[in-house]
């Protein structure tokens, strides 16, 4: 009963249209260049956006179906959604931040403390790292105990020894959490280092599989230090995870 | 000795005036700044219409309007038993109509700015538009709120053709300081226009600087 959509959406020079699923407990990676609807897709997932055709079904719930002319609004979906930009509410403080959908403040605080972030709590988002709001915002999406976990490139305006620590985070709290997870990205290496199945995007389309191999091929084969930063970063995720 | 009833009464619509404008305020402020509907520039353009229009006009066609004679005037007497024309609430009504674009547009301008991704997060946290309006957006726009309602008060404060038409000058009823100031200067009783004038300047610079330092801040 995880999430299933089928879309149709008008873009300026393009039309999205694509059909996707993801199973609970697993993470599905959408991979595209800039511009190719990524985003787009995820708007219309979390209700920002109506779709001009198709349907979307979450746990059994009829979230849209244009033929029904049902589309629920983002507030009765009950998702996550980390966005890309920091979207954290700059009068209140990360622990408020992180409480603001909770239906407890202990589960809100317990993420916190999850994350790393407690001794932040009582401070402003404008006064924290990247990542740190970034920890924030992913603490506050999940406060709420969401039925789906949208992630749209939240990794991209970090550095990346940050970057690092929060995949790692993510890969081990995605079992966790047993929900579907939809993640975005244009970074293929960070697509096949989460993603349970990778769908690569291009103009609204899921582009096909030889292109995803291209993509794969394009890393491996790229310069030399890149293939070692690569291993280094596995390198570096073994030794955290040790 | 000098009559002061002039000037609290003016301090009394001043506050009167801001604390309803607040309220209509961020209601017209709201629509203009997030939603799209036919008509919005028309609707605009008649909140800002008391900036252009000479007070006297304005006050005219209220006078008009409350009059005993006019369908809201009929109403009033109807309903309160008295006319509505030279008495205070007469003045709460026209200050509000007169001042209406210094809450409009300031509140629209804070709520223009607010990030539009901080709204959606709101939605997709569970928000219903009136919880985050009053969680996200309000806390959000407080400079610009501040600065609408200084700019009310003041604007109230210095009100004078709108006033006299609809309001007449009543002493404890609608006799506010502009009125008193210029009824002593016609009956040549310059120290009493000297003293009013004298009260009121400080009372407005101080709220001045304090508005700019809002704007600033904004």
């Amino acid at each position: 009963m995880g999430l299933a959509a089928r879309l149709v959406l008008p873009r300026g020079g393009f039309t999205i249209d694509l059909e996707l699923t993801c199973a609970p407990g697993k993470l599905l990676s959408l991979i595209g260049p800039s511009g190719a609807g990524k985003t787009s897709i995820l708007r219309v997932l979390a209700g920002l956006e109506r779709p001009e055709a198709g349907h979307i079904t979450s746990g059994g719930l009829t979230w849209v179906d244009t033929a029904r002319r049902i589309c629920l609004p983002p507030q009765k979906r009950h998702l996550g959604y980390v966005f890309q930009e920091f979207t954290l509410f700059p009068h209140l403080t990360i622990r408020e931040n992180a409480a603001f959908a909770a239906p407890d403040r202990h589960s809100a605080d317990e993420l916190l403390k999850r994350l790393k972030i407690w001794h932040l709590k009582d401070a402003r988002p404008h006064k924290i790292s990247g990542g740190e709001r970034q920890r924030a915002a992913i603490c506050q999406a999940l406060a709420r105990a969401p039925r789906v976990l949208l992630l749209d490139e939240p990794f991209s305006a970090l550095d990346a020894l940050t970057r690092r620590n929060l995949r790692e985070e993510l890969k081990t709290l995605k079992t966790e959490l047993g929900i579907p997870i939809i993640h975005v990205t244009h970074d293929i290496r960070e697509a096949l280092y989460l993603g349970d199945e990778v769908l690569p995007i291009v103009q609204g389309k899921v582009a096909h599989k030889w292109m995803l191999q291209f993509l794969m091929r394009q890393r491996l084969s790229s310069s030399c230090s890149e293939r070692i930063d690569w291993e280094k970063e596995e390198d570096f995720n073994q030794e955290e995870t040790a | 000795m000098i009559d002061l009833l002039p000037l609290y009464l003016s301090a009394k619509l001043a506050l009167v005036t801001t604390a309803i404008l607040l309220v209509i305020g961020a209601a017209l402020a709201y629509p203009l700044a997030f939603r799209r509907f036919n008509g919005k520039s028309l609707c605009e353009a008649f909140i800002n219409l008391p900036l252009v229009l000479p007070p006297t006009v304005l006050g005219f066609f209220l006078l008009v309007l409350m009059g005993p004679r006019a369908a809201m005037g009929r109403a009033w007497q109807a309903l309160f038993g008295s006319g509505l024309l030279f008495t205070f609430t007469a003045l709460v009504i026209a200050s509000i109509i007169y001042s209406l674009p210094f809450a409009v547009q300031p509140m629209k301008t804070a709520f223009t700015r607010i990030d539009k991704r901080l709204i959606e997060n709101a939605y997709v946290l569970g928000l219903s538009p009136i919880s985050t309006f009053f969680r996200v957006i309000l806390p959000n726009s407080l400079g610009g709120i501040a600065a609408g309602a200084i700019l009310v008060f003041l604007h109230t404060l210095g009100e004078f053709g709108v006033i006299l038409m609809v309001g007449g000058s009543v002493p404890g009823q609608t006799k506010v300081a502009s009125i008193a100031i210029y009824e002593a200067v016609e009956a040549l009783r310059y120290h009493d226009a000297w003293v009013l004038s004298a009260l009121l300047i400080p009372t407005s610079y101080v709220f001045l600087l304090v508005s700019n330092k809002v704007f600033r801040s904004e």
